[in-house]
């Protein structure tokens, strides 16, 4: 069995305050809407207890497959500014990966900086940092649309 | 506002005993108490015990007179004699210090194994906390070969 080991950082920006970026992240009714995969997968928050040491369990992947499952912790919450989660994915008996993750909100001008890190142990080679940025830059993406129509109305 | 200070070290020993030796040395919380400890001066106490996957231990670390800091591991993956990974959480008497993702792997080399420690480290308080982080685990290592020998 191998081990790979590997960090990246992506930074957007999104036109809304810490409070509401935090409240997106916080809210497992509101994670279900962004943070769901691509069309023709499912994914659902099976337990969700947001506070310092809380559990996270999910599910998720291609309708009629076997899921992966994901189970998170919360090693910190400072309210608007930063949320440090250690989650490990796996699919049946199958390691997949585990990492750590730290989202901070930084409140600019234009208005929320969302700076994301995430260090990851991958095994196996059944995912690696390359493919697992685009998992999460894609999340990224799906939050910026999902803030779009209040950006809009408040416009 | 949020202050974070991500860091990452490798380190890497080879010790003169088989795998089975080491993967003990490095699970079993009575030799982890032993060699553990950065120096006579401090010591390293655990609560319980809890190796497994998705098991929790929490032990208290520090000058001996004075276990200031406490240590929360999460185990996320075991294979016996090839590698540990594990979660952890340091916080000092003023509050969370640092999250890290550790992992132990275990290779033979001849008639030794060799170890490489491969930790990602997130500071709540600066650089100190990846430094100390390092400091810490480097001097472990060291000791560890007192417990196996090195080559």
């Amino acid at each position: 069995m191998s081990v790979t080991h590997g960090t990246f950082t992506l930074e957007r920006t999104y036109p809304v305050s810490p409070e509401r970026v935090f409240s997106a992240w916080s809210d497992p009714k509101q994670i279900e809407i962004w943070a769901a995969p691509s069309d023709g997968w499912v994914f659902e928050n099976e337990t969700f207890d947001f506070t310092i040491g809380g559990t996270d369990l999910s599910r998720f992947g291609p309708k009629g497959e076997e899921p992966f499952v994901s189970l998170a912790r919360f090693d910190d919450i400072v309210p608007n500014s930063r949320i440090v989660t250690a989650y490990s994915i796996a699919k049946g008996t199958t390691r997949i990966s585990s990492s750590v993750t730290t989202v901070e909100l930084i409140p600019d001008e234009r208005g929320t900086v969302l700076r994301l890190t995430e260090q990851g142990a991958y095994f196996d080679g059944h995912d690696n940092p390359q493919t697992r940025r685009g998992g999460v830059l894609y999340q990224l993406d799906q939050l910026e649309a999902y803030f779009a129509p209040e950006v809009a109305d408040a416009k | 506002m949020s202050t974070l200070t991500h860091g990452a070290f490798n380190l890497e020993r080879t010790y003169r005993a088989s795998p089975e030796r080491v993967f003990k040395a490095l699970s079993d919380t009575e030799s982890r108490s032993r060699w553990g400890a950065p120096s006579a001066d401090e010591a390293l106490v655990f609560d319980n015990s809890d190796f497994r996957v998705g098991g929790l231990e929490i032990s208290h670390c520090g000058p001996k007179d004075n276990l200031m800091f406490r240590v929360e591991a999460h185990y996320l993956a075991i294979e016996p004699q090839k590698f540990i990974v594990f979660s952890e959480n340091v916080s000092g008497p003023g509050g969370a210090l640092s999250s890290s993702l550790i992992s132990f792997a275990l290779s033979p080399v001849g008639e030794g194994t060799r170890l490489e420690v491969s930790a990602q480290i997130v500071s709540y308080v600066g650089d100190e906390m990846v430094r100390g982080n390092l400091n810490g685990l480097t001097t472990a290592l060291r000791n560890l070969q007192g417990e196996l020998g090195e080559i």
